[in-house]
Parts: structure tokens; C-alpha cells; sequence
């Protein structure tokens, strides 16, 4: 984790100022895919796999995913250090620390309904009223809110719901 | 004739009184006036011993008398002291034991208390989780209608509106 939060740190230090957080967003998405998809993972950690070969796979991956150029120059470096298997690592930690540097806060908003537009809008605005940081949201449903709204960041946690109200009093008479 | 041996004789008595006188006078001032004048002397310095003797004993008996009469006074300033540390001793005890048993009673309270919010506590971690199970099933088919979701919402955004404004 120590190196790939190194590879990381360099990245942004060339790039930070090229990349744009939706191609960063898209790194990330393809760390998913390759967490998902563990055989690919561990066909990058055979060290007798050719270079060329993970590199292509590499290649196709990025395209798949729209990343820039930039991200091929990583590629290439990683395979230069023998560290091919650290490409998901890297655009793990790539996702975070550029959210830091550029104080991005990417909140995952979940809720018992579909949420209407101008509630979207409303909590939107509330919580950019309550952050310093350039919000992003994403909305997705969760039955066992029972009824009201979470929204979760890596940092941050605001939420108002039922399900709230019923672990607070869970909680309550425990010692 | 008769006369003048009258007269000699008278003479002779007379001598030989004088001569005895003499005699007596020096065998009294030989040997017994010393003896005499040692036993005064020794008379009069037993006497000066018993007179000093008796002058120092007056002076010790009042030195009695005083130390007594101040060993008196400080006896009875001692046992007035004594008496009202006594009474001031029995008093604070009087005191404390009033205090112990305030005490002993708020701890036994407290204690009951205590015993007491146990068993609620115990009666509540047994009853919660079933209330709460059953509060989270009831509510999930409260919140099942679309109305009530939208109306749970509308009071969610109104108070947070007013958590903004306060």
C-alpha cells in the first residue's frame, strides 16, 4: 500500500494539473473492474507473463475505461519496476489523493425512495452550505432506511432516517 | 599581846586565804575555764545551726505552701479543661453518629436506586431489541405507500430549513 501510495503521490505531482476528476473517476472504475476481476490481477503478478503482454492488457483496459494518455506513461513505469500488480493499488490511492489535493468530496447519497429532483437540489445545497470542498454526488436506493436520507463521503457521514432513530434507540440502554 | 597574834594570825588567815584563792583561781583558769569556754562556744554554734535549720525549713514550708496552692490552681484549670474537652468530645461523637447514620441511610437509598436502575436496565436490554425488531417491521409497512415516504421527506427538508435558519 506504502508503494502504491507512492506511485500515487508522483502521479498527481506530474499529471494533478492534466487529469481532470471525471478521468480520475473512470481510474478508479477500472481498479473496480480489476478487483473484480482477480484472474487479471494475478496474470499481472506472473513475472515470467511477458511485459508486452500485460501491457497490451493494460492498453485495453484503459481505452475501455476512456483513461488518458497519462495514465499509459504509469503503465509503462510500473512495468519498468516489475510492479504491473500494483496498477489497481495505485489507481485505488490515485482516486483519494487527488480528491485531497483538490478537496473533492465524492458523497454516495442513499435513500428509502427515489429522491425527486428539487429534494436532489435541496440536500445538494445543504451540504455544500456545510463542506468547504467540491461535492459530487451519486444517488442510489436503500430499503433499510426505511424512510429518510444518507449521505456518506470517505470522510463524512450525515444521515436522517428512521433506521437512525431505531439504532440510536437500540443503542440507548446498552452499557 | 593577844592582840598583835590576833592580828598576825588574822594575817596569816587572810594570806593563806589569798594564797588558796590564788590557787583556785589559777587552777580555774588552767583547767576548767578552756573546757568551759569550748563547750559555750560549741553551745552557741549548735544553737546558730538550729536556729539557720529552722529558718530554712520555715522557707521550705512556704515554698510548699506556694507550689501546692499553684499545682492546686493548675489542677483545677486542668480538670475544667478536661471536662469541657470531654463534653465537646461527646458532643462531635453525638455528632458523627448522627452523620454516619444520615450517611449509612443515603447509601442504603442509593443503593436500592442503583438496584433498581439495573433491573430496568436489564428489563429494557432483554425487552429492546424485541420492540425495536418489531418498530422496524411495523414502520418498514408504514413507509411502504409512497405517500408516506414523500411526506417523511417534506418533514425531513422542513427541519432541516429550520435547523438552518435557527
Amino acid at each position: 500500500m506504502m508503494l502504491a501510495q507512492k506511485y500515487a503521490h508522483a502521479f498527481i505531482n506530474v499529471f494533478g494539473s492534466v487529469i481532470s476528476y471525471d478521468e480520475v473517476r473512470y481510474g478508479g472504475q477500472a481498479a473496480s473492474y480489476l478487483y473484480h476481476h482477480r484472474r487479471a490481477l494475478f496474470l499481472l503478478k506472473i513475472s515470467t507473463l511477458d511485459d508486452e503482454v500485460k501491457r497490451k492488457g493494460l492498453r485495453e483496459l484503459c481505452q475501455k475505461f476512456k483513461l488518458p494518455a497519462a495514465f499509459e506513461t504509469l503503465i509503462d513505469l510500473l512495468l519498468h519496476d516489475g510492479r504491473a500488480y500494483l496498477f489497481a493499488a495505485v489507481l485505488d490511492v490515485l482516486v483519494l489523493t487527488y480528491r485531497k489535493v483538490h478537496a473533492i468530496a465524492e458523497f454516495h447519497v442513499t435513500s428509502a425512495s427515489v429522491l425527486k429532483p428539487d429534494t436532489r437540489v435541496f440536500l445538494e445545497k445543504f451540504m455544500n452550505g456545510k463542506t468547504t470542498s467540491t461535492n459530487f454526488y451519486t444517488y442510489d436506493l436503500n430499503q433499510s432506511l426505511i424512510a429518510g436520507v444518507r449521505m456518506q463521503s470517505d470522510t463524512l457521514l450525515w444521515e436522517y432516517s428512521i433506521d437512525k432513530k431505531l439504532r440510536a434507540l437500540a443503542r440507548m440502554h446498552q452499557f | 599581846m593577844a592582840d598583835v597574834e590576833f592580828i598576825i594570825h588574822i594575817i596569816f588567815r587572810l594570806v593563806n586565804f589569798t594564797v588558796i584563792m590564788g590557787a583556785g583561781w589559777y587552777a580555774f583558769n588552767k583547767y576548767l575555764y578552756p573546757d568551759l569556754k569550748a563547750q559555750m562556744h560549741a553551745q552557741e554554734h549548735e544553737e546558730t545551726a538550729l536556729v539557720n535549720w529552722y529558718r530554712k525549713l520555715l522557707q521550705d514550708q512556704d515554698d510548699l505552701d506556694t507550689t501546692l496552692s499553684r499545682e492546686r490552681t493548675e489542677q483545677q484549670d486542668l480538670r475544667g479543661k478536661m471536662d469541657r474537652w470531654s463534653n465537646v468530645r461527646h458532643q462531635e461523637h453525638e455528632l458523627m453518629m448522627v452523620q454516619e447514620e444520615k450517611r449509612r441511610k443515603v447509601i442504603l437509598m442509593r443503593h436500592k436506586k442503583q438496584i433498581l436502575h439495573m433491573h430496568e436496565q436489564q428489563l429494557a436490554q432483554e425487552i429492546l431489541p424485541h420492540v425495536v425488531d418489531r418498530a422496524r417491521k411495523q414502520l418498514h409497512e408504514q413507509f411502504a405507500a409512497s405517500v408516506a415516504q414523500e411526506s417523511y421527506m417534506s418533514y425531513m427538508v422542513e427541519t432541516i430549513k429550520k435547523m438552518d435558519t435557527q
